[in-house]
């Protein structure tokens, strides 16, 4: 799979949108539209009163060719956002071509069966160059595999039976090695096949706020309906005549065509963004309720910090010389493979040259001792350790720990960092202090969070004191210190309490009661089975800091349906402007005063009106597909610009386009 | 000049003044305990907790008895006592119509007080409803309030005790403002700052979110909010009042050319007040659902009653001002980011259903019946005036009854059974529709969980949001009734203009 299609439009999707888009013109498909299900109905009854009005043909079939073009690019729309969804899943379904499998019956043998036959619980045998016909658990072996089809990404990994790294999806490759796999999905209800389904939109639901907002739509649509048809009657007081073709075009001015139209591709949109960023939501409703998540929770380790503890001091004891500290650690980090020693190694090396020691017998660290180090080849026994392992050390060494050194210790375990002390035979040289490295870049992205009315919380397993030193330097609002599954889920249930909508990201199995009770769980796609079930979307990439797209994603298709839903209803103004005293300037002269635009004739100024109000669809196309760029900068400062933009924006740009397109109808002689 | 700045004075001291009147009728819908709940105890019973379904059955009874007596009253005067005049008792049509009209608070008349009532008429079918028809409103938004507090009792949601709110807004209304009587509907009576009674309403209604919430910290006090929908109100009602005075202020376009086509247009206004007052009265009284005249209406172009919630109606002005709210938050929510949410509350498909619902009913009984009486002989060979101004006076009335507003365009001959009958559905639609769907919404919203604010919640109670309410009824009234408007009002402003 690549990632999202940089052009906006790919000729073959638009060639593909272009033959679905009058396919998509079948009433049955248009009744779940009722914005443009009126327009349609509208069209239709144009294209009969062509045949049957007596007056102006060509006016009455330029309305109706005018009306089936609004309709047509209304479908238009929807079949392009469905294009580019299907032009993202096109390797996806590569993967799912027709597979065999080789089924471990339960006395043993073996028997070739058909992918598609295979139900849950059955267990498959899958060796190297083979693909695994369908998602399921590894429940025995060890294999790399090759997931490239489903995440894009080409390095292969490793999946082994047990642990939070058991699972496999259909479709993807092993690549060395032989595992055997218990299938947990049905036929076709696999995650590569849930995925296709919600993205090419053949499954789609319309989600609650989409639904609400559809409600809105009709509810107006049904306002302007009742406008429309009271004003024939109306004009008979004034002895005025309002043929079908006019009427039906104010209808379909008035009647919200713009996000009627554009409604269902920002929602497909908001899904291919969302997989364009390699997440997979189980629903549009995940996507859209990540607009509102409150609080989140995100692992200390690999998200917040880098993921391990890295050397950032020295603290020489009191009449330690620092090059004798240095030179010490230097010799008993030897051998130390460990993050943390190589991270030792790398900073003394920074201040001292090679070992001036000769190496001796590496020390490697033990739960007994719980020290490391180096036993020189003059006997001279180096260690390094926790500061009661080295205590111990020191007193069967026949010294004893300087107050100074616990002193300095203790200072560094305040700071949130971890002390490892320093001793030669019975002699504490110093300590060096580990402490956590924040990821680059982090503070901003957390204040951009909270900008967003977010609030953060940090999970870790350290202590509380060192869980606050980080807490406070990565600027989160809270922590979980010593978090166990069980804290997880107990903080998500009080925030949710509150009244905050929770979102996590998780992989392990022990993981899945808290990602099955936040309102967004992220499971990670390396995680176990469990997780990737209990979770309503799934990161492809594995990435930590993913939540924070996934939210801004979520943000962004709400305000894309809202600033087009406000630029749709604003846009009725100058509508009003040019119809409304066409309507009746025959029978009301005074009322060419209204004409503010100075529009050529009453027909120019209808038809200005009703081709601005279909060109508009597609000229706002990219928009709804891109999404309106989400700032970060507060609800009241993106309601000001929205407001702005879309609001005032909608109100002024028709006047402009009708004028325009007022000038031009009248130089063709309209 | 002077005028001007009469009326700008009428209008902040009345703005001054609905604060603390506010507050106090706010007080008093939840004070408990107190001299009144004692009495109340052995009147009603103990105090009753109703849910949704209650309280609207509680309404629809005490109203249905309000109708049935003054019908029966208005149909039968003639044989009933304190009817010194001997004055006939009304045709069942204009008996249901003048019923529905007080039962409703309309006051919307087609008889003339003075030989067409009895005093009995007068007391029990007029002066009684006053009272209690206008405290239904009331009682109605405290309810609204409370559904939208989330108000519990024992754990269960409630809108209150109906009685209980209809006694204590009749005995604070009876305790502060004196009588009110329709019969003395002349202009001279009628210019006593009456208006500020009907702001205080406006403002009391605000009040209502203020009031002490005995559940959540976070809902007690909501005085930004209300200030907001107050001054979009003050806003609204500005934008109408500003160039409907600038407009009467002109010299008359009929008399241009003669001796006193110098003067401001003094045509059909109450020559003490004049006509900077007479106009502002115009839309004072149609914006806020009054009814009263301190002009004659014939003679202005105007029609802002269409959207019925600029201050509004009492108790029900604000209730229909939160179905704006709604659909503002709905709108601008979505804009932010966020599914929508008021006063920490999901707005979703329920809510936005039953505000579809009520916003349909304006156009539908507005344009509807102006489309058939207009169109028909119904209502065609009943206006005095051809052209615009006898289209007008079918719009005014519909929409006068429709928003309960009960002011009248002068001249249309509206005692026929089918205005009657038309005018009279109208007004009980109008009054009990826009009350029934926006307390479904409270409730519904009351009953779902609280979000807490973050800095990504949209703020109902800022300037950008108080625009964006304003911009929203204004839009939405001007596509709404433009066309109408436009064929009335406006086409006979440019014929004359």
């Amino acid at each position: 799979m690549q990632r999202a299609p940089s052009k906006l439009f790919e000729p073959t999707q638009l060639r593909a949108a272009l033959r679905d888009s009058f396919v998509m013109l079948s009433p049955r498909r248009m009744a779940r539209n009722p914005v443009m299900f009126t327009c349609e109905i509208g069209a239709v009854l144009t294209t009969i009163a062509i045949a049957l009005s007596p007056g102006d043909r060509l006016y009455a079939s330029v309305v109706s060719v005018v009306l089936w073009l609004t309709v047509l690019f209304a479908s238009f729309a929807e079949a392009l956002a469905e294009a580019r969804g299907r032009a993202q899943t096109k390797s996806l379904r590569a993967a799912r071509a027709k597979t065999r499998a080789r089924r471990v019956r339960d006395d043993g043998a073996i028997e070739e069966i058909d992918g598609d036959a295979l139900r849950p619980g059955d267990l498959v045998r899958v060796a190297a160059g083979e693909t695994i016909p369908a998602d399921g658990e590894i429940v025995r072996g060890v294999a790399s595999i090759d997931e490239s089809a489903i995440t894009g990404e080409s390095a292969p990994v490793v999946r082994e039976a047990g642990g939070d790294r058991s699972s496999v999806t259909g479709g993807t490759r092993v690549l060395s090695d032989e595992i055997d796999v218990r299938v947990t999905a049905e036929p076709g209800g696999s995650f590569l096949d849930r995925m296709i389904a919600l993205v090419e939109g053949a499954k789609r639901q319309k989600t609650p706020n989409e639904l609400a907002l559809t409600i809105l739509l009709s509810g107006l649509t049904l306002a302007f309906l009742l406008v429309t048809v009271c004003l024939e009657p109306m004009a008979r007081y004034f002895d005025a005549h309002l043929d079908v073709p006019t009427l039906v075009a104010l209808l379909v001015c008035l009647i919200p065509t713009t996000i009627g139209a554009l409604l269902a591709a920002i929602g497909i949109a908001g899904m291919d963004r969302a997989l364009a960023a390699k997440l997979v939501a189980k629903s549009g409703r995940a996507v859209e309720l990540a607009g509102d998540v409150d609080t989140v929770l995100l692992d200390k380790t690999g998200t917040i910090t880098k993921g391990d503890r890295q050397a950032t001091a020295f603290h020489p004891a009191p009449g330690v010389p620092r090059e004798l500290l240095l030179d010490t650690v230097l010799a008993a980090s030897e051998g130390d493979d460990t993050p943390e020693g190589r991270s030792i190694a790398i900073l003394a090396g920074k201040e001292s040259d090679a070992p001036a020691m000769s190496a001796g017998t590496v020390v490697p660290f033990s739960a007994r001792t719980r020290l490391s180090g180096v036993d020189l080849r003059d006997g001279t026994r180096l260690r390094k350790g926790a500061i009661d392992a080295a205590e111990r050390f020191l007193r069967e060494a026949g010294g004893e720990l300087p107050e100074a050194v616990r002193k300095s210790a203790h200072s560094v375990a305040e700071r949130g960092g971890t002390p490892l002390v320093v001793v030669r035979d019975a002699r504490a040289l110093g300590v060096v202090e580990l402490s956590d490295v924040l990821k680059d870049g982090i503070a901003e992205r957390f204040a951009r969070l909270r900008r967003m009315g977010l609030r953060i919380v940090m999970v870790t397993g350290d202590n509380p004191i060192t869980a606050a030193f980080i807490a406070k330097a990565a600027g989160v609002d809270d922590f979980i210190a010593e978090a166990t599954p069980e804290q997880k889920l107990a903080y998500i249930e009080r925030e949710q309490r509150d009244g905050r909508l929770v979102a996590m990201m998780g992989d392990g199995t022990n993981d899945a009661p808290a990602l099955a009770q936040a309102d967004l769980g992220v499971a990670m796609n390396s995680g176990t089975q469990a997780a990737k079930e209990a979770a309503n979307m799934v990161d492809l990439e594995s990435d930590p800091t993913k939540l924070i797209e996934v939210v801004e994603i979520g943000k962004q298709l709400l305000m894309t349906r809202g600033a087009l839903t406000t630029f749709s209803i604003a846009n009725d103004v100058a509508k009003y402007f040019a119809i409304v005293p066409a309507l009746f300037v025959a029978a009301l002269p005074e009322l060419a005063a209204l004409d503010v635009m100075a529009l050529g004739s009453p027909r120019s100024a209808i038809l200005s009106a009703l081709i601005f109000n279909a060109l508009i669809i597609p000229a706002l196309v990219p928009l709804a597909l891109r999404g309106v760029q989400y700032r970060p900068v507060g609800a009241n400062a993106l309601l000001r610009r929205n407001l702005l933009v879309y609001g005032l924006g909608g109100v002024v740009a028709p006047f402009v386009g009708i004028k325009l397109l007022d000038v031009l109808l009248t130089a063709l002689g309209a | 000049m002077t005028d001007t700045l009469l009326v700008f004075a009428l209008l902040a001291l009345t703005a001054a003044l609905s604060i603390p009147v506010a507050s106090l009728l706010g007080r008093a819908l939840d004070t408990t305990g107190d001299r009144l709940d004692a009495v109340l105890d052995r009147v009603l019973g103990p105090r009753r907790f109703q849910d949704l379904r209650g309280y609207l059955g509680a309404l629809f009874a005490f109203n249905t008895i309000l109708f049935g007596v003054s019908w029966f009253v208005f149909a039968f005067q003639g044989s009933l006592p304190l009817n010194p005049d001997s004055i006939g008792g009304m045709p069942p049509d204009l008996a249901f119509h003048t019923a529905s009209s007080f039962t409703t608070n309309t006051n919307l008349q087609h008889y003339s007080g003075e030989v067409a009532l009895s005093c009995l008429s007068q007391i029990l079918g007029v002066g009684w409803l006053q009272f209690t028809s206008a405290a239904s409103g009331i009682a109605c938004l405290a309810a609204l309030a409370r559904g939208l507090r989330g108000e519990r009792h024992d754990g269960r949601l409630t809108l209150g005790d109906f009685h209980r709110d209809v006694a204590r807004v009749a005995d604070d209304a009876r305790r502060r403002r004196g009588r009110r009587d329709p019969r003395r509907q002349r202009p001279a009576d009628r210019a006593r700052p009456r208006r500020g009674d009907r702001r205080d309403q406006a403002a009391r209604h605000q009040r209502r979110r203020l009031l002490r919430s005995q559940l959540d910290p976070r809902m007690t006090r909501r005085p930004g909010d209300a200030r907001v929908i107050f001054a979009a109100m003050t806003a609204l009602f500005l934008l109408f009042s500003i160039p409907a005075t600038q407009l009467e202020l002109a010299p008359n376009a009929a008399v241009a050319g003669l001796d006193v086509a110098a003067g401001p247009n003094l045509e059909g206004k109450e020559l003490r007040f004049g006509e900077a007052v007479g106009s502002f009265w115009a839309v004072a009284t149609t914006s806020t659902s009054n009814g009263s005249v301190a002009a004659m209406h014939d003679s202005l172009q105007l029609g802002g009653m269409f959207l019925s919630c600029i201050y509004g109606g009492v108790g029900v002005g604000m209730i229909n001002m939160f179905l704006y709210v709604i659909l503002a938050v709905f709108l601008a929510g979505t804009m932010v980011g966020r599914t929508p949410e008021y006063l920490g509350r999901k707005v979703e498909a329920r809510e936005m259903t039953l505000a579809t619902l009520a916003l349909l009913l304006p156009p539908l009984l507005i344009l509807g019946g102006t489309a058939i009486f207009a169109a028909t002989d119904l209502g065609a060979s009943t206006t005095s005036n051809p052209g615009p101004h006898g289209f007008s006076q079918i719009l005014y009335e519909m929409s006068s009854a429709a928003a309960n507003n009960g002011s009248g365009f002068e001249g249309l001959g509206d005692d026929t059974v089918p205005w009657n009958v038309v005018t009279g559905l109208w007004m009980i639609l109008g009054r009990y529709l826009p009350i029934v769907l926006p307390l479904a919404i409270a409730w519904n919203l009351g009953g779902k969980r609280l979000v807490p604010e973050t800095s990504g919640t949209l703020r109902t109670n800022t300037f950008v949001f108080g625009a964006f309410l304003v911009g929203s009824v204004l839009l939405l009234g001007a596509l709404l009734f433009l066309p109408a408007a436009v064929l009335g009002p406006v086409a006979e402003h440019l014929r004359l203009g």
